[in-house]
């Protein structure tokens, strides 16, 4: 049970999920830099050894059949540079509108939801969007969000270059990810999997 | 046991920083064995000390039921199916059932509790769910029918009137209140998000904070089913 530090390290199809996840993202990052030639450089080197940046890690959304309901989208975004940037809109051709929220539970036990201008996301720290918390709200959904189908979403950040991410639809959390707040604020950095 | 109202409110406080996060129910089961033999040897005893509702000092690791005493869950008078047939909680004796308050235009917390109930689903199939909306304003019969069909058949949504809603919940704890915000999306919800999980038996165990693994529920069920 106990974890001294979260890894990226997941059972089974999951894992490959994140793997792919991982590449896809950096992919992504890499591609929006304006030094063309990062992107090959990018897919073979761990992050440590990029250039400091925002990466994008384990988004995902989760299925919702009914288009009357909001949709939520769930990532880490790790931000390696020294200085602090905040995500403040974000926006997907699923959706009419994308909002901030974030869900929160008062000392009396009770949960509510806040819509929030912007999710903070520190120097050398993440900003960890995930159930129960941080989260990107999709509302008034143009399309089922069925399992297995992927959702772009572009997001928008205070400081960095806006990028567009793939959070691939699913009906659960990709690992445990409602009980990662523990230890979800560790750099994150030092703990790559399959970057060898 | 003898049945009770259902107008006992649980007597312990829900502060959920006082709920330990990990309990095994073989402590539970202990506990209620405990207090069955206090029962049997002196009936006149009033309480067991082994079942104090409040956790202590080292009491609290052997009891963790933030619920307070196993007792009759209250029952939930007024609620209907959304085909509008009234539900009898008695009508899943035999069953585990875990039981909600929530609501459907809920985008985070909600969902991510039915994905737990889904990860508890793998492991006890025969888990009935009830979902009480404490959102009847759009929650209405109509939209639950709807909301259903993607649902599996073992999960039961109930609504109905704001009052029969309102009592049910004060009857387990629950809490909730509207919220009006500034987000396209409507006015929310603020609720207490508690599992509840009522045995076969139909008495009221334990409640799980929002975030408890299900394989942490499904292996208290699974005691549950051995017993």
């Amino acid at each position: 049970m106990s974890r001294s530090k979260r890894r990226m390290s997941m059972p089974g199809a999951s894992a490959a999920v994140a793997l792919s996840l991982t590449l896809g993202a950096v992919g992504a990052v890499a591609a929006s830099d304006d030094d063309g030639s990062s992107e090959a450089m990018a897919s073979a080197e761990p992050m440590a050894s990029m250039a400091p940046g925002l990466y994008v890690q384990e988004a995902w959304t989760r299925e919702s059949p009914m288009l009357d309901l909001a949709g939520a989208a769930y990532m880490v975004i790790h931000n390696t540079t020294d200085g602090d940037d905040a995500l403040i809109g974000a926006s997907s051709p699923v959706a009419e509108v994308v909002e901030l929220h974030l869900s929160s539970m008062d000392d009396e036990g009770m949960m509510s939801m806040a819509q929030v201008q912007e999710i903070p996301i520190p120097a050398q720290a993440d900003a960890v969007l995930k159930p129960g918390s941080y989260h990107i709200m999709l509302i008034g959904l143009l399309e089922p969000l069925t399992e297995g189908t992927d959702v772009e979403i572009t997001l928008e950040f205070a400081t960095a270059e806006p990028q567009t991410i793939t959070a691939p639809v699913l009906a659960e959390p990709p690992m445990s990810a409602m009980d990662m707040d523990m230890d979800a604020m560790d750099d994150g950095m030092d703990d790559e999997e399959g970057d060898s | 046991m003898e049945r009770q109202m259902t107008d006992q409110r649980p007597k312990t406080s829900r502060r959920a920083d006082t709920m330990p996060r990990s309990r095994t129910i073989a402590a539970l089961l202990f506990a209620l064995i405990a207090t069955m033999a206090v029962g049997a040897v002196g009936g006149a005893q009033e309480a067991s000390p082994v079942a104090s509702p409040v956790p202590t000092e080292g009491a609290a690791a052997v009891i963790p039921s933030p619920i307070g005493d196993p007792r009759p869950a209250p029952e939930l008078v007024g609620l209907v199916y959304p085909d509008l047939t009234p539900f009898d909680l008695a009508d899943l004796q035999g069953s585990p059932i875990l039981l909600y308050f929530g609501y459907t235009h809920c985008p985070d917390v909600c969902p991510a509790t039915l994905g737990e109930l889904f990860g508890v689903w793998e492991e006890a199939p025969d888990m009935q769910a009830v979902y009480v909306t404490v959102d009847p304003e759009r929650d209405t019969p109509e939209f639950l029918a709807e909301w259903t069909r993607y649902l599996p058949e073992n999960l039961h949504a109930l609504t109905g009137s704001p009052g029969a809603i309102r009592r049910a919940a004060e009857n387990f704890g629950v809490r909730y209140a509207r919220v009006e915000t500034t987000s396209t999306s409507g006015y929310t919800m603020s609720h207490t998000a508690e599992l509840y999980l009522i045995d076969k038996h139909g008495q009221l165990l334990l409640s799980y904070p929002f975030g408890t693994p299900a394989a942490e529920i499904a292996a208290d069920i699974a005691v549950l089913q051995a017993d």
